[in-house]
């Protein structure tokens, strides 16, 4: 198994004007291929700074973060962004006024994927996360928090990544759609082959995951793995 | 740009809202900025064209009153004349705060005696026949008081019109209360002046001769002053041992060697002078003059006189078209000015009319009985050629140019107005202007009254220009009242649309972000849409300003006279002036301008806004729970 994401010793202070916060300190760990791997800790721990970085949306201020052994200071973050990873929120955060089909193909219009064979390819997506036809004229608001999500999921896989970051993916859902969304994290593990990082409070996604952390005040010991 | 433009569509109220509030905005500042630019052109192209000029006159103090003979009504007539201490001069006007672009001139009128050149009258009377001034030897029909209209026979014409010879003619020494008695058997010499009609016993008999049918009423002569008409710079008249003496002289042996024969004699060697005298006026603008001013003389060849040559008192003049065609002059050429005498009262006009007759002194001579000398002789150039078409016949002499007049730089004359003073008087508005810039006229009054001189007034013209300026004024504050309430609308409506497209779609902003834009392209990808519906909106609104402005202008153009009258004046002239259009070409220009302002301030206060919103941490806010 390659490591896809490496963190040494990463740490992160917040600076502002007057303030210093250390966010994340000391943070060392692997994420590899084909596992899912969750992320718990109480609000505030500092999970959702860490899949920041992880996201490139940010860089660490202490260690290195390193994706597919280069650091991630030194790659272009925004292609990162849009062929390597991918985030899926708990509010989904799809875009409202675009239909289900035309979220899932924006990351492919970004890369300048034909229409025709984003079009293709966009249907193909929601095809395996199991949204019915019917749904992708619809805008986002007109359907359910699991289809939603689901829709949110296949855009991430029309991104073309292989990274799969999670912030609370269950957190809006009832538990039919919770089992169906954390089925589906795992078949993207284990079947296609990502890296899925989730960061949840949610137990039966940590039970799901194949290795699961615990952050806690910014410093992260792994609990099962 | 696809993508956000397809978003914002999909809000088809707020969006629609946006550009029809964009459209009104621009069209508000369209029309604004298109009114404003016609006031302001207008204005400006109007500024050169109007001029302000005032005229002084220096009101008497008192009157003097003098008593003279009427033989006519048999009784003393009251003779008003003007008094004045002192005559006020140019330099009293130079007051703190005056502002002139002309300064205040005092302008005498020049006699130049060239009997090289054919004059107006000489034209018209080419035999040179005048019979309204003889000098004539005469004898009355029978012994006579000539306190009436009394017959006498002209026995020789010593001095002017010779057919008059053995005419019988109607005499009367009409001034004079105690005229002496006349004999039949004796001669006498005078210097005759056709008067008014008979009257007294010759009147009732023409009557009873005429009977049911219409009388002959003949003029009368009556005798004319042997005085000098020079008068001395403190305003005197000159002493002269005739002034108020003898005017009929009994014919006796060597008369003419007496001081009476010898100043008939000098009289008689003057007495045609005045055919040969061609009025000249020295200025230091021409538009100071007013009949140039008012446009009833005006430049047909060549051009005026210009500012450095009046300043420089170059020897150029401006001469009328009728002498340079009398005399076959043209552009360019000489003409000699040989002065002769200075009236320093009136105007050209006022002596020299148009049509040709003139009443100019009968005599040139001083109060010694000398022959008056020219005293100052010089060549000037013509360089434009006028001619003058009075509308207004009560205005001639005042406010016409003198037949022959030439115009000249008032600063060529170097001998100054003291010469030879045949007339003198105060500031009147014959001889005495100024010209102030344009809209100062209540400025110089203002100043004015604060100087303690009540014996000056001033009448001003201005073309117009108050009227007009009044009336671009209100045009001006209706085009700032627009472009403020456009401004005001655009500025609304673009920070409040910008809160609502891009300030609270920060989390698209994000979303983006996270799928990989970079922020070029989430700045790019936002503001494409905004500025594209600002755009529409705005070029939409501004060709409909446009539009509206050119209907405005057109509506306005069989309208855009302006009333001339300076309506605070007691006197104005009255021209009408055509108001220009804004050209169509200029409109769509403006309306571009517009068009690019209002756009480029919506992409100022998006990009302001975008900025705004990536600053924001895009994981944080996407991370923030149900608050979309």
């Amino acid at each position: 198994m390659d490591n896809m994401i490496t963190a040494e010793g990463v740490g992160y202070t917040y600076r502002s004007k007057y303030l210093r916060t250390r966010a994340l300190s000391e943070v060392t760990c692997s994420f590899e291929r084909g596992k899912i791997y969750a992320i718990t800790g109480k609000s505030g721990s500092g999970k959702s700074t860490f899949l920041s970085l992880l996201a490139g949306l940010d860089v660490p201020t202490e260690g290195k973060l390193l994706v597919g052994g280069r650091d991630i200071r030194e790659i272009d973050r925004d292609k990162y962004r849009m062929e390597q990873a991918s985030v899926i929120y708990q509010a989904f955060h799809l875009f409202p006024l675009l239909t289900v089909l035309e979220n899932v193909m924006f990351p492919m219009q970004l890369r300048h994927v034909p229409k025709k064979e984003a079009m293709a390819q966009a249907r193909e997506f929601l095809g395996k996360v199991g949204l019915k036809e019917e749904l992708f004229r619809k805008m986002p608001g007109m359907i359910s928090g699991g289809e939603q999500q689901r829709v949110a999921i296949a855009r991430a896989m029309a991104s073309g990544g292989q990274i799969l970051l999670a912030d609370e993916p269950t957190g809006n859902l009832d538990s039919q759609n919770e089992k169906t969304i954390v089925e589906l994290l795992c078949k993207m593990a284990h079947e296609e082959n990502y890296v899925v990082i989730v960061v949840t409070h949610n137990e039966k996604v940590a039970e799901a995951a194949d290795v699961v952390y615990w952050m806690l005040d910014g410093v992260l010991e792994v609990v099962r793995e | 740009m696809k993508n956000s433009l397809k978003q914002m569509l999909r809000t088809p109220v707020k969006t629609v809202l946006f550009l029809v509030l964009t459209f009104f905005a621009a069209l508000l500042i369209t029309l604004g900025a298109s009114i404003w630019l016609k006031s302001y052109r207008t204005m400006a192209e109007y500024e050169d064209r109007f001029i302000t000029i005032a005229t002084v006159r220096q009101v008497p103090r008192a009157f003097e009153q003098k008593l003279q003979w009427d033989a006519e009504q048999k009784s003393y007539q009251l003779i008003k004349k003007e008094q004045f201490t002192s005559y006020r001069t140019v330099e009293e006007l130079d007051f703190p705060g005056a502002r002139y672009v002309s300064g205040p001139e005092k302008r005498a009128y020049y006699g130049s005696y060239t009997p090289e050149y054919v004059k107006l009258w000489k034209s018209q009377n080419p035999d040179r026949v005048k019979t309204s001034f003889v000098i004539a030897e005469f004898s009355p029909l029978e012994d006579c008081v000539p306190d009436e209209s009394v017959q006498i026979k002209i026995s020789k014409v010593v001095g002017g019109d010779k057919r008059l010879t053995d005419n019988v003619i109607w005499f009367c020494d009409h001034r004079n209360p105690e005229p002496e008695k006349l004999y039949q058997d004796k001669t006498y010499v005078a210097a005759l002046v056709s008067y008014l009609y008979i009257h007294g016993t010759a009147l009732e008999r023409a009557y009873q001769e005429a009977g049911m049918g219409e009388p002959r009423i003949d003029l009368e002569y009556i005798p004319d002053t042997l005085a000098s008409e020079i008068f001395y710079p403190d305003g005197r008249a000159a002493e002269d041992m005739f002034r108020d003496g003898q005017e009929i002289f009994e014919l006796t042996d060597g008369f003419y060697e007496t001081d009476a024969g010898r100043r008939l004699l000098s009289i008689i060697e003057t007495m045609e002078w005045g055919y040969d005298i061609q009025p000249v006026t020295g200025t230091n603008e021409t538009c100071l003059l007013m009949p140039f001013y008012n446009g009833d003389s005006f430049i047909t060849e060549g051009r005026d006189i210009s500012r450095e040559e009046y300043e420089a008192g170059s020897k150029v003049c401006l001469a009328p078209k009728v002498f340079m065609e009398n005399n076959g002059l043209v552009l360019g050429d000489n003409v000699t000015v040989r002065l002769l005498f200075t009236n320093g009262r009136k105007n050209a006009g006022r002596d020299f009319w148009l049509e040709g007759s003139f009443s100019a002194s009968a005599s040139y001579i001083d109060e010694n009985g000398e022959t008056l000398e020219p005293f100052e002789t010089s060549e000037y150039t013509v360089v434009g050629i006028y001619d003058t078409v009075s509308e207004n016949m009560d205005a001639v002499n005042t406010y016409t140019s003198g037949s022959d007049e030439l115009i000249v730089p008032m600063k060529s004359i170097e001998a100054g107005d003291e010469n030879n003073l045949m007339d003198i008087g105060p500031m009147s508005d014959r001889n005495a202007s100024f010209r102030i810039p344009n809209g100062t006229i209540e400025e110089f009054l203002l100043g004015w009254s604060q100087c303690d001189m009540e014996d000056l007034e001033f009448t001003f013209y201005d073309m117009g220009y108050s009227a007009l300026k009044a009336g671009m004024d209100d045009m001006r504050n209706l085009s700032y009242l627009l472009l403020v309430s456009g401004i005001l609308l655009a500025g609304l409506l673009l920070s409040f649309f910008s809160h609502l497209f891009i300030t609270k779609q920060s989390k698209r902003t994000a979303i983006e972000r996270s799928l990989g834009m970079n922020v070029m392209q989430c700045r790019w990808s936002i503001l494409s849409g905004f500025v594209l519906l600002v755009l529409s909106g705005s070029i939409l609104g501004c060709a409909a300003g446009a539009v509206a402005a050119a209907g405005v202008s057109a509506e306005n153009a069989g309208k855009s006279y302006f009333d001339t009258a300076y309506t605070a004046g007691a006197v104005h002239v009255t021209k009408e002036v055509a108001v220009d259009e804004v050209r169509m070409e200029d409109q769509w220009l403006l309306a571009a301008g517009c068009a690019a302002a209002i756009t480029a301030a919506g992409a100022g206060i998006a990009l302001y806004r975008i900025n705004r919103s990536l600053k924001k941490e895009p994981m944080k806010l996407l991370a923030e729970r149900d608050k979309e």
